[in-house]
């Protein structure tokens, strides 16, 4: 419904016009990434192969969930999505299609163009994703002075999202936790206001200051405490700030790397209630990374369950959690506390992801597999498609499936 | 650390392997000095109008100074002054530092506020008066040189090996031989002392650095042990005697390469142990450009392939 | 914002405090002490009985400290045994010349610093980067007297300019900027000496300074939101990198005290260190140790300053 007011930015819609076209028929598709793979080099060793052939699709107003353990590849995934890899970081193979055109074709300019304005990201721990000595106010308004015209924008989805209801305000949870998104040095508000200014050269400084407080408002923070900064916000408001600053310029996607994590119980169900209601307010697209299979559950429409930078199994949310095929994503649900079992043992996964650079010949989750067969030691299991939406790499889908295409 | 890891990561470190070897040299000269030497610095020359400040030659490679003696001689035989006070100096001040730093880092509370506000104290008194204030005060000499430069270089050296003890203490390790009823000064000894050592050596090749460029700054004030030539009092004899309107570069320039040489090798080095030791993750987030995307060249697409024959076309 | 003030105007009085008690009893109890300095042959009877009744010499040593105190509070640091004047006065006299020599050459390396240590961290790993580290290095390893030499050596043969003072002697001067102007001649390389060498160290401070802050989350923040890179220099890392940079300054600053020392032996810069320097030949205790004390404590009151600076650019230590 609010595809409309979305600007792409003109480098997309010149170099992607005619593909656009093409994908006529499936037009509520944002982000089509395809085989990415991604190495890490390293002087005089050979690379550490961090993805590999990764695939999956975002559709508008679809939430997906990526879930894996820590050092599965999920950050790097997302990193590499926005082409923020570390130097040591090789995109060396794949397709990042956004709105049809290939993200990975682009020049560096251009793609600072693209970042935030159309793809923006909700950092883990927030404390240091913003400029401690900077306001938040100026944080948030600074994205926003790039793209835009010096105009009041009241047709702009957010005011919108503001009169159809606000989200709920709740109490500051307590920050003690160890994120360093945020410069330290610089207000909330000055590190959201600087994304808004700079993705929609607004200098006006009365309208960057009224969509900074509009933001605030957005996700539950009083729009006086613009000019603080992070260090006096709470754990859960830096979170929330950090939301706010990702919302600046309303991107087709949303990528959330592990957004609660670092916050204690009673913050993480807050944030994840705000990030849910702003969603169906705004039509949000996100990418959800997480490690807990029981928040996917509650916000995702559909999850991707990576193992040591390979898609271990991919489907809607229902089949994952109903009829999981990869004794991964299985041992993964087992770990998980399931509310309809209350009296079901949770086991945790013995041993760890394998080291990116010794990976093993064979499938990559083999040596934990309580399921894993001579075969497995051998080579990878390529990608079984079991239907028309769950893809699960595992050699044991060709014993209880029929019908399978790889 | 492995014996092995350790020359591997250390080997791998260019600076810190040309700071090893520009140090080696200069220890090398020191010990040999008798038999690199052209002369005997102690021999006593007649000194006519023709060999004071005489240009370098086939005799005096460096030119003589204001005594008619060789500039070379002196050079090498000052390297012998310059890093036995280094060494000595830095000694003294590794035992105060590295003892007040595990002092203050084991025991903690009111100890440690004690002893580190007294680092912090002395840390801001400007060093080289007090240095200056001190021998004018002990009177010259070797000996007096080297305690004065000692007592006072080690703040340094108890600051870093503080806040390694307190990382130290809270190891698993640390906190089982105190449960298992182990006595504080074993545990600092088997437990702490291993672990904080390689710092502390880290340390000393800075210390000695600092220690010899204020043996130089002392000498070259008139302060330094009159009966010893170090680079120092070589360059504080030409710049008093007249060197300079001289014209006698040969005096002024090798001595305070010489100084150099020593003081730079002991930095690279330093930072090149440091760097073993102590290895840092580098990132750099604005390093990241355009060459982060390196895929094999694209299967030509339909965009790009109307491009091409637009392009053609016209 | 008071509480740190007070916390830091606390520690600067008691570091005073410290630095006076040492001040005494080094002058007391280590041979060169006022009870010795009245054999002094160059004194005159009446000056040693004043003397004498000044520093209480009769008196036991914890009386004679607070005399030393309440003296030192009235400003009276003893008389000079070479010059038959106030030692006070003299100091007065040096401390505009050498605070003239530092603010320049510390200003101007500063500066120098900040921009190579942050050129170098944006061009990290290329060949700026290289230069400036082993340039800086190099510098580090330098004794200053000794490049002052060299530039002295070579600015008076070859440039012309004055080898040493504060002015020519004997000249006159028609208005009060030809006055300056021989000043500033005077001042060129005493400065450049300063600065170049002191710039090195700053330069490496600040290149990792700002390498530290490049590895930053925030950075990485700064970068997804589409910022330019000179952007998130100028917005997100400088300021953030100054930081620790004004802590290693300050810290600094007793080490900045032993480059004017050097550099006032070499040019004849007529300041303190030069007073120092002089006293120590001439056995002027009192001037050596009213020198000493002079030094120390503005090193101390600027390192105040630094702390309050620190306290100005860090909004978490600004609010409390």
């Amino acid at each position: 419904m609010l595809s409309g007011l979305i600007n792409y930015p003109t480098v997309l819609t010149t170099l992607g016009g005619d593909k656009m076209n093409e994908n006529a028929d499936d037009d509520a598709l944002i982000l089509d990434v395809r085989n990415l793979s991604v190495d890490y080099i390293a002087h005089g060793r050979p690379p550490a192969h961090a993805l590999e052939k990764v695939s999956f699709q975002l559709r508008k107003g679809e939430m997906l969930g990526i879930v894996g353990e820590s050092g599965c590849g999920k950050t790097t995934l997302m990193l590499s999505l926005m082409r923020l890899l570390p130097a040591a970081g090789r995109i060396v193979n794949g397709e990042i299609n956004f709105l049809g055109a290939d993200l990975l074709n682009l020049n560096e300019k251009a793609m600072a163009d693209v970042r935030w304005k159309n793809i923006a990201m909700i950092f883990q721990g927030a404390m240091n994703a913003l400029n401690p000595v900077r306001t938040v106010g100026s944080q948030i308004a600074e994205p926003i002075a790039r793209h835009t015209m010096n105009t009041l924008n009241d047709l702009h989805p957010i005011h919108n999202a503001n009169r159809n209801g606000k989200a709920t305000q709740s109490p500051n949870g307590n920050g003690h936790y160890a994120g360093k998104n945020l410069n330290p040095l610089r207000t909330v508000g000055s590190q959201i206001a600087e994304t808004i200014k700079h993705h929609e050269a607004i200098s006006d400084k009365g309208i960057l200051d009224r969509r900074v407080a509009e933001l605030l408002d957005l996700v539950g923070i009083s729009p006086n405490r613009r000019d603080q900064y992070p260090h006096q916000y709470s754990g859960g408001m830096r979170q929330r700030a950090m939301i706010a600053m990702a919302l600046a310029c309303f991107p087709d996607v949303i990528i959330a790397d592990e957004p609660t994590t670092a916050l204690d119980v009673m913050v993480q169900a807050q944030i994840l209630e705000l990030l849910a209601t702003l969603r169906q307010q705004l039509g949000l697209s996100v990418l959800f990374v997480t490690h807990d299979l029981g928040v996917v559950a509650e916000v995702c429409d559909s999850v991707m369950v990576m193992y040591g930078g390979v898609v271990a199994e991919y489907s809607d949310v229902d089949t994952i959690y109903n009829s999981p095929q990869h004794p991964y994503t299985q041992e993964l649900l087992k770990a998980f506390p399931d509310v309809a079992h209350p009296h079901s043992k949770l086991t945790s996964i013995p041993g760890y992801p394998p080291r990116l650079d010794a990976l093993p010949a064979g499938c990559r989750f083999a040596p934990r597999c309580p399921c894993a067969f001579a075969r497995c030691h051998q080579a990878p299991p390529p990608l079984y498609h079991l239907g028309k939406f769950h893809e699960a790499s595992c050699y044991l889908v060709e014993k209880t499936k029929v019908g399978i295409q790889e | 650390m492995p014996q092995n890891n350790f020359w591997q990561s250390f080997f791998r470190n260019r600076m810190g392997v040309i700071g090893f070897v520009m140090l080696a040299i200069a220890v090398a000269v020191a010990i040999f000095a008798p038999l690199i030497a052209p002369y005997d610095p102690n021999t006593t020359v007649r000194v006519t109008i023709d060999n004071i400040y005489s240009p370098p030659s086939a005799q005096n490679w460096l030119g003589t100074d204001d005594a008619g003696k060789d500039v070379l001689t002196n050079l090498i035989y000052g390297a012998r002054v310059s890093l036995i006070v280094g060494f000595f100096a830095s000694f003294i001040s590794l035992v105060i530092g590295g003892t007040i730093g595990l002092v203050a880092g084991f025991y903690g509370g009111r100890v440690e506020n004690v002893l580190m506000r007294l680092t912090d104290i002395l840390l801001v008194i400007p060093d080289l008066p007090l240095l200056i204030v001190l021998i004018a005060l002990l009177g010259r000499g070797m000996p007096i040189l080297i305690f004065v430069i000692g007592i006072l270089g080690w703040t340094g050296t108890a600051r870093v090996v503080r806040s390694q003890t307190l990382s130290v203490r809270e190891r698993k390790f640390v906190q089982r031989a105190r449960a298992i009823g182990a006595g504080n000064l074993y545990i600092i000894r088997r437990h702490i002392f291993p672990l904080v050592f390689p710092l502390m050596l880290v340390n000393a090749v800075l210390v000695i650095s600092a220690a010899i460029l204020n043996e130089s700054t002392l000498a070259f004030l008139g302060l330094g042990d009159p009966t010893r030539l170090s680079w120092g009092q070589m360059l504080n004899f030409a710049f008093s005697r007249g060197a300079m309107s001289a014209g006698a570069w040969w005096s002024l320039v090798p001595p305070g390469l010489a100084i150099i040489w020593v003081v730079l090798g002991l930095t690279l080095l330093g930072n090149g142990l440091e760097r073993v030791f102590n290895p840092r993750l580098e990132m750099h987030h604005l390093a990241i450009g355009d060459e982060m995307v390196a895929r094999p060249p694209q299967v030509v697409g339909p965009v790009a392939v109307a491009a091409v024959g637009k392009t053609v076309g016209e | 914002m008071s509480h740190y003030l007070f916390k830091k105007i606390g520690w600067a009085l008691l570091t005073v405090g410290f630095v006076v008690v040492l001040n005494f009893f080094l002058f007391r109890i280590l041979p060169g002490d006022p009870a010795r300095a009245v054999k002094d042959p160059r004194l005159t009877r009446q000056s040693i009985e004043a003397v004498r009744v000044r520093f209480g010499l009769d008196k036991p040593l914890p009386v004679q400290f607070l005399l030393y105190v309440r003296n030192l509070a009235q400003g009276d640091l003893g008389t000079s045994f070479h010059q038959q004047r106030p030692v006070a006065t003299i100091l007065v006299e040096n401390l505009w010349n050498t605070l003239l020599l530092i603010g320049a050459g510390t200003v101007l390396s500063i500066l120098l610093g900040i921009v190579l240590g942050v050129a170098a961290a944006w061009k990290s790993g290329t060949i700026i980067d290289y230069g400036a580290l082993i340039g800086s290095l190099a510098a580090w390893a330098t004794p200053t007297f000794w490049f002052g030499m060299i530039l002295l050596f070579w600015g008076s043969s070859q440039l012309g300019l004055p080898i040493g003072g504060k002015l020519t002697a004997g000249a006159s001067y028609d208005s009060w900027w030809e006055q300056w102007l021989d000043v500033g001649k005077h001042m060129l390389l005493p400065t450049v000496t300063y600065t170049i060498i002191y710039a090195g160290q700053y330069t490496l401070f600040m290149r990792s300074a700002v390498l530290d802050i490049f590895a930053e989350d925030y950075i990485l923040t700064a970068k997804a939101k589409g910022l330019h890179s000179f952007q998130i220099l100028r917005d997100h890392a400088l300021r953030n990198a100054m930081l620790p940079t004004v802590t290693v300054v300050a810290l600094n600053l007793g080490f900045t005290v032993a480059g004017a020392i050097e550099v006032e032996k070499v040019f004849s810069w007529p300041g303190l260190g030069q007073t120092i320097i002089d006293s120590v030949e001439r056995q002027d205790y009192p001037v050596l140790q009213g020198a000493f004390l002079l030094l120390a404590i503005s090193v101390i009151f600027a390192n105040l300053l630094a702390d309050l600076l620190y306290s100005y650019l860090d909004p978490r230590v600004r609010v409390t």
